[in-house]
């Protein structure tokens, strides 16, 4: 009897602290569709590869990034907003144009490296983004567009 | 997988050169945990500036060539 009391204050204590912290401030980083800098608009990739960097990778590397509905939701919130926050500041494919050759051909290598080890995309975000998985084959395609992108910049 | 500077492509090599610009020229690199126990291993300002010029002549050299 003392036990599920004390199980059911537990309960109210949790849910109280759940809507507290959604008061707290805290914002997700903006979403814009129109970029005239983006990577995708500026080159004519391959459609597969395309739609890879599309569903993979756009999320926290642009500005088109799609918010679940649970990513309002505090603690979520906060995880995803650093994530954004730190995957556009680390790379972004829509300010792709402004980067300089260098630049460039630094973030293809590593978008190479990344994404055939496995790095990249962040196994937590796979584990609520099914159609974010990449096959081996899919991670080999990446890999080698990358490096002939980068091969083409130099051209 | 280790690579040696002189076995890779020149993308890949500029895309390293270019690496070790940003990791030098923001100070990320030597590690402040390494250099903790290590402080002689700092870097002073003129081996600093010479490191990015050694990196951006050759990246800007090898980027020159397709002109």
């Amino acid at each position: 009897m003392k036990q599920k009391k004390f199980w059911k204050w537990m309960g109210i204590v949790f849910l109280a602290l759940i809507l507290l912290i959604q008061l707290m401030p805290g914002k997700l980083p903006e979403v814009r569709s129109d970029n005239p800098n983006d990577l995708l608009t500026n080159n004519n990739l391959n459609d597969t590869i395309a739609a890879i960097l599309k569903s993979s990778c756009y999320d926290c590397h642009s500005m088109e990034t799609r918010y679940p509905w649970y990513s309002n939701v505090a603690p979520v919130k906060w995880l995803v907003a650093y994530d954004t926050r730190e995957g556009r500041e680390a790379l972004n494919f829509s300010e792709w144009e402004t980067m300089s050759i260098r630049a460039k051909m630094k973030a293809l290598s590593e978008i190479g490296e990344e994404v055939e080890s496995k790095k990249m995309p962040m196994p937590v975000y796979l584990l609520t983004h099914g159609d974010a998985r990449l096959s081996d084959s899919d991670r080999h395609k990446i890999y080698r567009w990358a490096e002939q992108f980068s091969n083409q910049l130099l051209d | 997988m280790f690579e040696t500077l002189d076995t890779l492509s020149t993308a890949r090599l500029i895309a390293k050169l270019e690496a070790i610009h940003e990791v030098v020229n923001d100070g990320s690199m030597p590690p402040a945990k390494f250099l903790e126990f290590k402080p002689e291993a700092a870097l002073s300002a003129a081996q600093k500036a010479s490191l990015l010029k050694w990196a951006d002549q050759n990246i800007e050299q090898r980027i020159k060539k397709r002109d």
